[in-house]
């Protein structure tokens, strides 16, 4: 049992412990960890977001100012151009193409004021130049929208360059008639990058212009032209109201993690050319943005770890303060188990354990001392049992004698039967002689007391091999047919009639070390029995044999049979089944005493009506060795 | 007046013996040689057999069986009963079949003689106060 619980037993209470202070701290430290981590991140996340919105809304609303303050030149020269005479005439008489540009010289044009954005110099247009077939009519009619359009980007020239054409309208001041539009081309690199690059933060933050389709307008770290590859980023950040959002893309190749911020331009919007929208784009790589709550996660992480390893040391601590004197106490246990009793566990804990192994020592020292009671009183218990069993045998040894005793009353009373029959023949021819005067009948009544008194003599002679006295105590080799013949003999003539017919079948056997008498009593006690079971009338059948090393003797009778639950009972002492005066209840008792003194066995066998046997073994005696 | 006495015992030496202590007195002796034949005798001559006396330890039927017969069958016939057997449990068994006498051999011939006469006697008496 020892060996199946150590195997079973995986994690000792040392384990056990480490792991429950393990546990105990280290859970709340990771999921504090944890939830501080993740709801620090996303407060940061807000917080960044709505700084990026705001920026991307500032930038938007700076760039649209620069492009109102170009429009709004562009406009003062459209009226000085519907003003000039020459100009006028030219677009109203011209007999050319409406669509085809009007040369003209206009010293305004070529002003000085002229900046260095304007990529192209400026051109006039008719008033039926496509520029108003292309866009839709304008739903107010009339205004600034249908006063400028902006047209989207295109590349041009040897340089390469994109440009953007901004056209205002050229209308009679008086009737506001349509006279032409005045085109001017602005390259983004000088108007719009000079706004847009400068809006720098940190080492990778920075502002950008795309539109709609996702195409760079302006950005100082992606070429205008080129395109988010991200058609979804694109559809969540060209959006018309201002925001901030979350993407596991940064628009710029990577698919980091990364928080945009994005505001429409508002303005250039309104008059971009149908289908078109531009927007400012707020982005610095996410690395950089959650630097300080990485170190801070590190720095956390550190002394989460630190925590932890303290943890596991206080653990072993701990562990070490409970264990090793549970391990003292096992120890104790185990020289109280091997049955050392003298040893007392030494533990100095000034706790609880200490109060146990104070305990335990007191259970040891009770144990100590109830042991040593124990063994006295087994001792004294032993010497009893010894006297008890002594005056068993003795008593045992009592019992049949007094059976003996018993029997031999019985075949006295045979002894008897054979001798006062000759007795009284005797008796009455003395008296015959006593009274008779003819002194012939005298000698012939003197020859018969004779014969009777030789007679007697006889019976006296035969009958005293079984009276010889039992003193011998010594085993001798005993013939078991001659004990059961004399056995049957004695029983025979206790009989009162012939009722019973006796049969023999004697085969030739070893004999027995034993006591002669006492093997004879075994006999004469079973043969009595059954006489007695069937009444005097049946037959009583004896047989030996030899079996595997032992003399069998079967005594049968022909009586009504023993119950089961008798045959149970009748070798019990005291046991009995006839009247009061007909017997003690100890002959079978005694029987099987005798045979288990001599290494026999009895047992008995019996069927209702039929008849009972009894089964007498004894193994063969020793010649040497019995005497 | 002559008594019978029917005399039950196997052994032909004690009935001799009776004989010789009974002779010359005036009583005449039958014999029987077991119970069997003593019953069948005296189911046939009941009126003939004024004592009866039976041994115990007997072939065919014995001593103990024949005498519970005799004072079943013939309760006014006295029976002594006279055995080799000196055991006061059988003398009282006996006594309880109604036997009159319970005598142990070697019986003296004036013990046997008087337990007869005193037999007889009762038998008398029995027979005349049914008689009258």
């Amino acid at each position: 049992m020892k060996t199946s619980s150590s195997e079973r037993r995986r994690l000792g209470l040392r384990g056990k412990l480490i792991l429950a202070i393990f546990a105990a701290g280290s859970i709340p430290i990771a999921v504090g960890l944890w939830v501080a981590y993740d709801r620090g991140n996303s407060q940061l996340q807000a917080v960044i977001g709505d700084s990026f919105k705001a920026l991307a809304m500032n930038s938007a609303s700076k760039v649209d100012a620069e492009i109102q303050r170009v429009i709004t030149i562009n406009r003062t020269l459209a009226a000085e151009a519907a003003a000039d005479p020459g100009l006028r005439n030219a677009l109203l008489h011209t007999g050319r193409s409406p669509a085809e540009a009007i040369q003209v010289d206009w010293p305004a044009l070529d002003s000085e004021d002229q900046p260095d954005w304007i990529l192209r110099a400026s051109q006039v247009t008719g008033a039926a130049s496509g520029l108003l077939a292309d866009g839709p009519p304008s739903p107010t009619g009339v205004g600034r929208v249908a006063a400028v359009r902006i047209s989207g980007l295109s590349l041009q020239g040897e340089q390469q360059r994109f440009l953007f054409r901004i056209s205002t309208r050229i209308q009679d001041a008086d009737s506001g008639t349509l006279m032409g539009w005045l085109h001017r081309d602005y390259d983004v690199k000088n108007l719009l990058d000079p706004l847009v690059y400068p809006v720098r933060f940190g080492d990778t933050g920075h502002v950008m212009i795309i539109d709609k389709l996702g195409a760079i307008v302006s950005c100082p770290l992606l070429r205008t032209g080129s395109r988010i590859s991200d058609q979804a980023l694109v559809g969540r950040v060209a959006d018309d109201n201002e925001g901030w959002i979350s993407a596991h893309n940064d628009g710029h190749g990577s698919q980091k993690f990364s928080i945009i911020g994005h505001a429409p331009l508002r303005s250039v919007n309104e008059i971009l050319e149908p289908g078109a929208g531009w927007y400012m784009f707020v982005w610095q790589d996410s690395s950089e943005i959650f630097a300080p709550t990485r170190s801070l996660l590190t720095g956390v992480e550190l002394a989460g770890l630190l925590a932890i390893g303290l943890l596991g040391i206080l653990g072993l601590y701990a562990s070490s303060r409970i264990v090793k004197p549970i391990r003292k106490l096992r120890q104790a246990a185990a020289h109280i188990a091997g049955g050392d009793l003298n040893r007392s566990p030494d533990i100095d804990t000034g706790d609880e354990i200490e109060d146990l192994a104070h305990e335990f020592d007191d259970m040891r020292v009770q144990l100590r001392q109830f042991i040593s009671t124990l063994e006295d009183k087994v001792d004294e218990r032993t010497r009893e049992l010894e006297d008890t069993q002594a005056e068993k045998d003795r008593i045992v040894e009592h019992l049949i004698q007094a059976e003996k005793m018993a029997a031999m009353g019985t075949m006295a009373s045979g002894i008897g039967h054979e001798i006062n029959n000759p007795l009284y023949a005797i008796l009455g021819r003395a008296e015959a002689i006593r009274d008779e005067q003819d002194l012939d009948r005298c000698r012939a009544y003197g020859k018969d007391i004779i014969e009777y008194a030789k007679h007697i003599g006889e019976i006296v002679k035969d009958l005293s091999g079984y009276v010889r006295p039992g003193t011998q105590h010594d085993r001798e080799l005993v013939d078991v047919n001659e004990k059961l013949s004399e056995a049957v003999s004695m029983v025979e003539q206790s009989l009162l009639g012939d009722g019973v017919e006796f049969t023999r079948s004697l085969a030739p056997v070893p004999g027995i070390a034993a006591k002669p008498e006492e093997i004879r009593q075994v006999f004469f006690n079973v043969i009595r029995n059954g006489i007695q079971a069937m009444g005097e009338k049946g037959t009583l059948d004896v047989e030996s044999r030899v079996d595997d090393g032992h003399v069998v003797v079967m005594i049968r009778d022909t009586g009504p049979g023993i119950t089961k639950d008798h045959q149970r009972k009748i070798f019990d002492p005291f046991f009995t089944t006839k009247g009061p005066d007909e017997g003690e209840g100890l002959g079978l008792f005694i029987v099987q005493q005798i045979v288990k003194k001599y290494d026999g066995e009895i047992t008995v066998e019996s069927e209702h009506d039929v008849g009972t046997v009894f089964s007498i073994r004894f193994p063969v005696g020793e010649r040497n060795g019995a005497l | 007046m002559l008594h019978h006495v029917l005399v039950i015992d196997d052994e032909k030496e004690v009935r001799d013996v009776i004989r010789l202590q009974l002779g010359g007195t005036r009583y005449e002796l039958l014999e029987a040689g077991d119970g069997e034949e003593g019953i069948a005798f005296l189911n046939e001559n009941a009126l003939t057999v004024d004592v009866i006396i039976c041994d115990v330890r007997m072939p065919k039927i014995n001593g103990v069986e024949a005498v519970k017969y005799f004072h079943e069958q013939y309760p006014s016939t006295p029976v002594i009963v006279l055995t080799g057997y000196p055991d006061v449990n059988l003398a009282v068994e006996f006594m309880k079949q109604g036997a009159v006498e319970y005598l142990v051999k070697p019986v003296e011939k004036e013990q046997l003689v008087a337990a007869v006469e005193k037999a007889a006697a009762s038998r008398t008496l029995f027979s005349g106060s049914s008689g009258g």
